[in-house]
């Protein structure tokens, strides 16, 4: 019993695992117990095989091969075997004498009796041959050539599935070659969220400052145009007033020194010409 | 007579003269073991002679000329009247 399982065994994972297999006469009278799992542990999805299968070499493969050449025949109809069966005691010529032997044996003897059978029976059998000599090589090309075709045809399919196979091998290989760069995705994509979080970040501390400068702007133009408003106020107020206080006598008097000081200052310069 | 390999299992060739009646008769001889040995006799002649890749023609003419000796020895019983001499 060999130790690692070959190819063809379950994979027997099986220290102490195992279903109590009822088939096996030790299993079904050694304490009926209901089926249950050896080792829990391991859970219930897992196959737990206490029985390793397919042991013993495969008997059958490899298939021998076909062999090249049949057994040997001398003279068409007699095994090589029987005469190498003779020669120990015979030497390379007894099968040959006692071929002879017992033709002539027979014929003396008529156990075989010549008849007109015998003559039709000789020129088949020369015919037969002829044929063999002169068409035997030619023939046995065309079947080797059929055959061969057969093998060819069925060599192309081996071939065309085992290059499936080895297809299909480097596939998983250069998908599992990708499963380990896939951490260059997950760079990228780390990389995509951290800018857009820091985006979404200065744009909120820019909308901030916004809103905050705004308010701030409000309560300044506020209080500008209060100061404003009082500064036209007074000013119209003052006005208004110091308006009030000049009398009409006053007025009049203003008016009237006015009026002497302008004389005066016409007396004054005549003679500058007015530009 | 004690010999090593128990005479059931020797072939034919290896078996001694004198243990030939024991051997014949400890042959299994019930229908399958009768169509065993015909199947085992076909398949080792077939495979010997006809499923090669070069075979010739004496795959067949082994097959033909024992057709023809049993044909033979079958109707010798007519052929008898058609000897030549009375007395050989």
């Amino acid at each position: 019993s060999d130790g690692a399982p070959g190819p063809g065994h379950w994979d027997a994972d099986a220290a102490a695992g195992g279903l109590v297999d009822l088939a096996v006469p030790g299993g079904a009278f050694s304490g009926r117990r209901a089926p249950c799992l050896k080792n829990p542990v391991l859970g219930p999805g897992v196959l737990q095989a206490i029985r390793i299968f397919h042991t013993r070499q495969p008997s059958l493969a490899p298939i021998p091969c076909v062999p090249e050449y049949g057994g040997k025949v001398c003279l068409g109809l007699i095994p090589k075997e029987f005469f190498q069966f003779l020669y120990p005691k015979t030497g390379v010529r007894g099968p040959y004498v006692l071929g002879t032997g017992l033709i002539l044996y027979s014929l003396s003897k008529e156990i075989y009796v010549i008849t007109a059978e015998t003559f039709s029976a000789i020129s088949t059998i020369g015919l037969l041959i002829y044929v063999v000599k002169k068409y035997g090589a030619s023939i046995g090309e065309f079947a080797d050539k059929l055959s061969e075709q057969k093998i060819a045809q069925l060599e192309e399919v081996k071939q065309a599935s085992i290059q499936q196979i080895q297809d299909a091998i480097d596939t998983e290989k250069s998908q599992q070659a990708l499963v380990q760069k896939r951490h260059y995705l997950f760079d990228v994509q780390r990389n995509n969220i951290a800018m857009a979080l820091e985006l979404t970040y200065r744009e909120r501390l820019h909308r901030v400052y916004r809103e905050v400068k705004n308010r701030l702007d409000y309560h300044i133009s506020v209080q500008n145009m209060m100061r404003r408003k009082e500064q036209e106020h007074m000013i119209n107020w003052v006005e208004k007033h110091v308006v009030q206080s000049i009398s009409a006598q006053q007025e009049k008097e203003t008016i009237a020194k006015c009026i002497a000081g302008l004389k005066l200052l016409a007396k004054k310069a005549p003679s500058q010409p007015v530009l | 007579m004690a010999s090593p390999v128990p005479v059931k299992e020797k072939k034919l060739m290896e078996v001694k003269l004198g243990e030939l009646p024991g051997w014949i008769l400890m042959q299994d001889f019930t229908p399958k073991g009768i169509a065993g040995a015909f199947q085992r006799g076909y398949y080792r002649y077939y495979n010997k002679y006809i499923n090669v890749k070069k075979g010739g023609f004496a795959g067949i003419s082994m097959v033909l000329a024992a057709y023809v000796l049993f044909n033979y020895c079958h109707s010798y019983k007519e052929l008898k009247h058609e000897r030549l001499r009375k007395y050989h």
